[in-house]
């Protein structure tokens, strides 16, 4: 399964590789800006998104928008902090599928991440 | 048309909430939007109550999908009540006022708040001990380095409390709650529930009391703190917190049970020490990128100075802010991740337009970067040597600033833009970006805004200076200011730039530095003797090197000193303390704690301190208040602890202004116990000496607080231990005062150098009152066998150094002599020395393990020449040349 | 010097083995002794000697090794031989000895210093029941090199610090002469 981590933090998309990979997932891509995520997107059409929601060039936001208007129904899993857990709800409403608060230990990361493809499946 | 809606809604909610899964929270956020709507369009039509339970509704979906509660299902239930409600209102044309909604939903409908808990328990003498095991997330290394630095906290805890009944309370209690706060934190993370427990309750306390009021308790639960970290290093169990106000009702609650303060956003305070392991990188990668981040925030910080709207600058501060909040919180940097979240939650504000960017704001946002910067270059640091990071608490004026600017409260910053002003005026001149007549334009219109605005802006915008040039001229003056230019934090304390060295490596470099005095000495010897012609340039270099020499000596002197304030305050508190055991009121006043000792000494005054306040104010102050009066004195005993530089040492003062000492009785009871006999001709000053004596107490019932009698003795001998002496001044009914003279270090001595025979031996300064050659006049023989030396009035045994070191049979002469006269403890004796040398500061060096005991010897010191100087024990010299007594007057 | 070798047993050869190494021989008198190497930090010279008073008459004084201070014992007197007058021979080796976990330095005063030689088992001999003068207790062995015997000295033995120590504490001061006219 192809994963796609977008995040302008290179340390942040290590850590999330670090994780996911732990949990047997070999095959990552990276994007570390919204202009290059949508790009990415199109050009590799990943099974799973762990989107950012602060970036430069298009926050994470205007990719979720972006993404699920052009009719991508592509499992996206939205990456936050407290600070923004109000906009958690927009995002949902916006067509995202999950989200995940960080700092987030290993074990939640992974749950939402089978959760998340669990009801994408069904 | 509204209706028609509003009916669509409810009936596609209605089916919708019947398929609710509480995991999906796509689908419970769309639920949302839809009770959203609903809500919307219940506002046209005037259904107020119907309204709010639908955003009742909505809160409850949001904290599902946002705090998923343990059980979803009640919150599912609770909907659908709601559904049928709604569908009975709106479908069904149920009038609004006969409907139930849910419970959860209508507060009105709600069930009364349980009784809050009762305040006061009474307090359970038999609350168990409790045993403390290290929780598994926690190296024995981290909790070793937090025990060691407790005791420093504890006592500024101490401290606080005993200012706040003087001074400004307002402080006191901002300091207080930040040493609580930083506590708790601390001990909640290494599994002290109760310690972090009772600092929670006591911080929460204090957000209505006062220091003072709590004092009590507050000393009661700093006692109990020391006590609990004591066992916890000696691995015993830790006593229940004896105050009751600081312990919940129902047994120990964990501190993570707490509210969530904003400060303590992040798991409360940080762990100690922690060693950083890096397998994957994934630290030193956060410290580049950090750091990257936070150069290109000063960049746009700067650009922001010129040009304080640009949305794209503010964004970006905003992003860098926040992504290094995010990774520090991944790695558990506990200071990087608030701090920076603090920052980012004022620029947020910012961002949003809640709050305007004044220049005060900016220097916060400046101050937030450099400190994140030290914070990031403390982590590299910690990973480069494998020292345990530890994170302190400088970060707390600064979290203070930011939360106090988030609140709307903005700093002012008249003063630092007064000092910007021409300096970067200046600058920009200079560099021709900007002209004279700019410059004092742009001064003028800022004093006409009172500083509203920064000099950068000003010039920028009304002068046409480009920004550019002023942004550069800012950084690079932002550069130089670097150390100087941070305004004062909130704190009242000094951040002062401390290096931590240990403590063996600097003992060593002290003594390397007296081994080079001592090299460079003999080398001006050398020197001098080589030739007599031509040395000028000799002088010169010497006396140069002399110079050095002496600086680098008065530097690792220096190194070791450190002012006796911990040791005097101590003592207040130990004063306050016996003054509550005996019930007498004291004054109990310090002064001269500024000035510096050697950390050994500092270390070891503090027990002969202990006893001499205690018996200041068991004894010497009077039981009665009624006789203090009487005698004209303030119903408060006066005790009055006072260190301060006399010549070449450090004297410190006890004095009270109690009864006074008692000559006769002390006479009397001393013979009484044998220690003097009826007939010894003693002087008032060696009487009062004589409580000194082991197995000597004046108390007439042995007091818990003053012991038996073995107080006095162990002063003295640590007092001289420290190569010091004391003196005794009192008047009887007037009061006390005892002097304890310390030289300002161990190492180095005043010595009074005298050569016997070819040898020379070194004499310390304090000890000697006078030298003098006598005359045959001043010689008589006591009893016709011991010669005795008069002298003024007194007359005093004579010691042959010669004889008495075993460098030659025959006494000297003392007529063809030099007598050195020595006092202890108001007794004199007189040596008899061939030649006197002359003063000297002498490097005192121990004759090693095997001659500790010699003696008559207290040390040994080099010599310019090289040889080994020996100093001389005083006592050991006392000890056998006492005048002697009417027994060996037979035979 | 009849006593021979005794031909090493199986259990005896491990004790051996232990002393095996390099020395420093030195004299005192007629007698060879010597110190493992790895126990000398230097040779100096004789040099002058301030004496301390009122210690045993073994402990010489002190002396000032580049401005640390330390003692010299005279071994002579240690071993109850007769004094003699120190001559350009006349050497002091500095050792450093084990005392409360650390390594104190801690000179010798002997006669006159030999070489440093390699001894291996098969220079090994057991200790003589009788002494040379000295106890046997104050002895790790002897060996045998070339013609000569040379005795190996335990020297944290005879200088054993907390004794050394005891011995000064327990001179006391009502026993040593002065203040009398």
């Amino acid at each position: 399964m192809k994963i796609l981590l977008v995040d302008d933090s290179k340390t942040m998309r290590n850590i999330q590789r670090s994780v996911l990979q732990k949990a047997g997932h070999s095959d990552f891509e990276d994007a570390s800006d919204g202009k290059e995520a949508i790009e990415v997107i199109q050009a590799t059409k990943p099974d799973l998104i762990l989107l950012d929601w602060n970036m430069p060039e298009k926050n994470g936001y205007e990719v979720l928008k972006e993404t699920r208007a052009s009719g991508c129904r592509t499992p996206i899993i939205m990456v936050t902090t407290e600070a923004e857990k109000q906009n958690v709800i927009k995002a949902l409403q916006a067509g995202a599928n999950n989200y995940v608060i960080k700092p987030f230990t290993p074990n939640v990361l992974n749950d939402k991440v089978t959760e998340t493809m669990a009801n994408c499946a069904a | 048309m509204g209706a028609d809606t509003i009916q669509a809604l409810v009936q596609t909610l209605s089916r919708d909430v019947k398929a609710m899964e509480t995991d999906d929270v796509q689908f419970l956020a769309n639920l949302h939007g839809q009770f959203e709507q609903l809500s919307d369009q219940l506002a046209t039509v005037s259904l107020d109550r119907t309204r709010h339970a639908t955003q009742a509704a909505c809160e409850l979906l949001e904290s599902l999908i946002l705090e998923p509660p343990d059980d979803a299902q009640h919150a599912v239930n609770t909907l659908q009540e709601l559904i049928d409600a709604l569908d009975g209102v709106i479908c069904r044309d149920v009038d609004e006022a006969q409907i139930t909604f849910p419970e959860a939903l209508l507060p009105d409908d709600l069930a009364s708040e349980p009784e809050p808990a009762p305040a006061d328990i009474e307090d359970t003498t038999d609350t168990p001990d409790v045993m403390w095991t290290l929780p598994s997330t926690v190296d024995q290394e981290v909790i070793d380095e937090f025990l060691a630095r407790q005791p420093g906290i504890l006592e500024e805890m101490e401290s606080v409390i005993l200012q706040a009944d003087q001074s400004d309370d307002r402080a006191a209690i901002d300091q207080m709650k930040r040493l609580l706060h930083t506590l708790k934190g601390e001990s909640s993370l290494l599994g002290f529930t109760a310690v972090a427990e009772a600092c929670h309750l006591a911080e929460d306390q204090l957000l209505t009391a006062s220091v003072k009021e709590l004092g009590e308790s507050l000393l009661e639960m700093k006692d109990w703190l020391a006590v609990t970290f004591d066992r916890c290093a000696q691995g015993e169990t830790l006593p229940a917190c004896p105050v009751s106000r600081f312990r919940s009702p129902d047994g120990v609650k964990t501190a993570e049970q707490n509210r969530i303060t904003r400060q303590s956003e992040v798991t409360g305070s940080d762990t100690e020490g922690r060693i950083l392991n890096d397998p994957d990188g994934l630290i030193a990668d956060f410290a580049q990128e950090a750091n990257d981040h936070l150069d290109n925030a000063e960049d746009q910080l700067l650009a922001l100075e010129a040009e304080p709207t640009n949305s794209e600058a503010i964004n970006s501060v905003f992003r860098a802010f926040h992504t290094i909040k995010g990774v520090a919180g991944f790695l558990e940097f506990n200071d990087i991740q608030t701090l920076a979240h603090q920052a980012e939650t004022l620029l947020d504000r910012i961002r949003k337009n809640t709050l305007e960017l004044s220049s005060g704001l900016m220097d916060l946002f400046f101050d937030s970067s450099d400190q994140l910067k030290k914070l990031i270059a403390n982590v590299q640091q910690c990973l480069k040597t494998g020292e345990p990071l530890c994170e302190d608490q400088q970060i707390q004026g600064l979290c203070d600033r930011l939360i106090a600017a988030i609140d709307g409260k903005v700093p002012t910053n008249n003063d630092s833009a007064g000092q910007t002003r021409s300096k970067l005026g200046d600058a920009l001149v200079e560099k021709g970006a900007a002209t004279d007549q700019q410059v004092s334009a742009s001064l003028t219109t800022q004093a006409d805004e009172r500083g509203e605005r920064r000099i950068g802006e000003i010039l920028s915008n009304d002068q046409g200076v480009a920004a550019q040039s002023v942004g550069q001229a800012l950084r690079e003056q932002r550069q130089a200011d670097a150390p100087a230019a941070t305004p004062s934090s909130g704190t009242a304390r000094q951040i002062k730039d401390i290096v931590k060295v240990d403590a063996e490596r600097l003992d060593r470099m002290v003594d390397t530095i007296g081994e080079l005095v001592i090299a460079e000495t003999m080398v001006a010897q050398v020197v001098e003797r080589l030739d007599a012609e031509n040395t000028m340039d000799e002088h010169r270099v010497m006396n140069q090197l002399g110079k050095i020499t002496r600086e680098l000596q008065e530097m690792a002197t220096s190194l070791r000193m450190v002012p006796v304030r911990s040791v005097f305050q101590r003592m207040a508190r130990l004063a306050r303390d016996v003054a509550k055991k005996v019930d007498k009121p004291i004054n109990f006043q310090i002064s001269g704690e500024e000035t510096e000792l050697d950390k050994a000494v500092v270390d070891q005054i503090a027990d002969p301190l202990i006893h001499l306040v205690r018996n200041a104010i068991d004894h010497g102050i009077e039981s009665s208040t009624e006789d203090r009066v009487q005698a004209g004195k303030d119903e408060a005993g006066q005790v009055h602890l006072r260190a301060r530089y006399q010549g070449g040492n450090v004297q410190i003062e006890i004095e009270d202004d109690g009864r006074g000492m008692n000559r006769d009785a002390i006479l009397s009871k001393a013979m009484e116990r044998g220690i003097v006999t009826a007939d010894q001709t003693l002087t008032d000053e060696q009487i009062y000496h004589l409580i000194f004596e082991p197995g000597f107490s004046m108390a007439q019932q042995v007091s818990e607080i003053s012991g038996r009698g073995v107080g006095m003795d162990v002063v003295r001998r640590n007092v001289e231990a420290m190569r010091g002496k004391i003196e005794i001044s009192t008047r009887a009914g007037q009061g006390t005062r005892l002097i304890i003279h310390l030289p300002l270090t161990m190492a180095i001595m005043e010595g009074m150098v005298l050569r016997v025979h070819h040898r020379r031996y070194i004499v310390p300064t304090l000890n000697i009152v006078r030298m003098f050659c006598p005359k045959q006049d001043d010689l008589s023989a006591a009893f016709d066998r011991y010669q005795c030396l008069t002298h003024g009035e007194d007359l005093l045994p004579i010691c042959d150094l010669g004889t008495w070191l075993g460098v030659t049979d025959k006494p000297r002469d003392p007529t063809e002599s030099v007598v050195v006269v020595v006092e202890r403890d108001g007794a004199l004796a007189a040596l008899v020395a061939d030649e006197l040398i002359g003063q000297q500061q002498v490097v005192i060096k121990t004759l090693g393990a095997t001659m500790r005991h010699a003696p008559g010897v207290a040390g040994g010191s080099i010599m310019p020449d090289g040889q080994v100087g020996l100093i001389l024990d005083i006592e050991a010299v006392f000890r056998q040349h006492t005048m002697p007594k009417q027994e060996d007057r037979a035979a | 010097m009849s006593q021979t070798a005794e031909q090493p047993s199986a259990e005896t050869n491990e004790n051996l083995e232990v002393l095996t190494g390099k020395y420093l021989t030195f004299n005192l008198g007629e007698e060879e002794y010597a110190v493992g190497i790895l126990k000398v930090r230097e040779i100096i010279g004789v040099m002058d000697i301030t004496p301390v008073p009122r210690v045993p008459q073994y402990i010489r004084g002190v002396i000032n090794l580049r401005g640390k201070i330390i003692p010299v014992v005279a071994l002579r007197s240690r071993f109850a031989m007769e004094q003699i007058e120190d001559t350009e021979l006349t050497c002091i080796i500095v050792l450093e000895l084990p005392f409360n976990g650390q390594n104190i330095p801690m000179g010798i005063l002997v006669d006159s210093v030999q070489e440093v030689f390699e001894l291996d088992l098969e220079h090994l001999a057991d200790t003589p029941a009788f002494g040379a003068g000295i106890n046997a207790e104050y002895l790790l062995g002897v060996g045998r090199l070339e013609q000569r015997v040379v005795m190996l000295l335990d020297v944290d033995r005879i200088l054993n610090v907390e004794e050394l120590n005891a011995v000064s504490q327990s001179v006391s001061p009502e026993q040593s002469s002065g203040g009398q006219a």
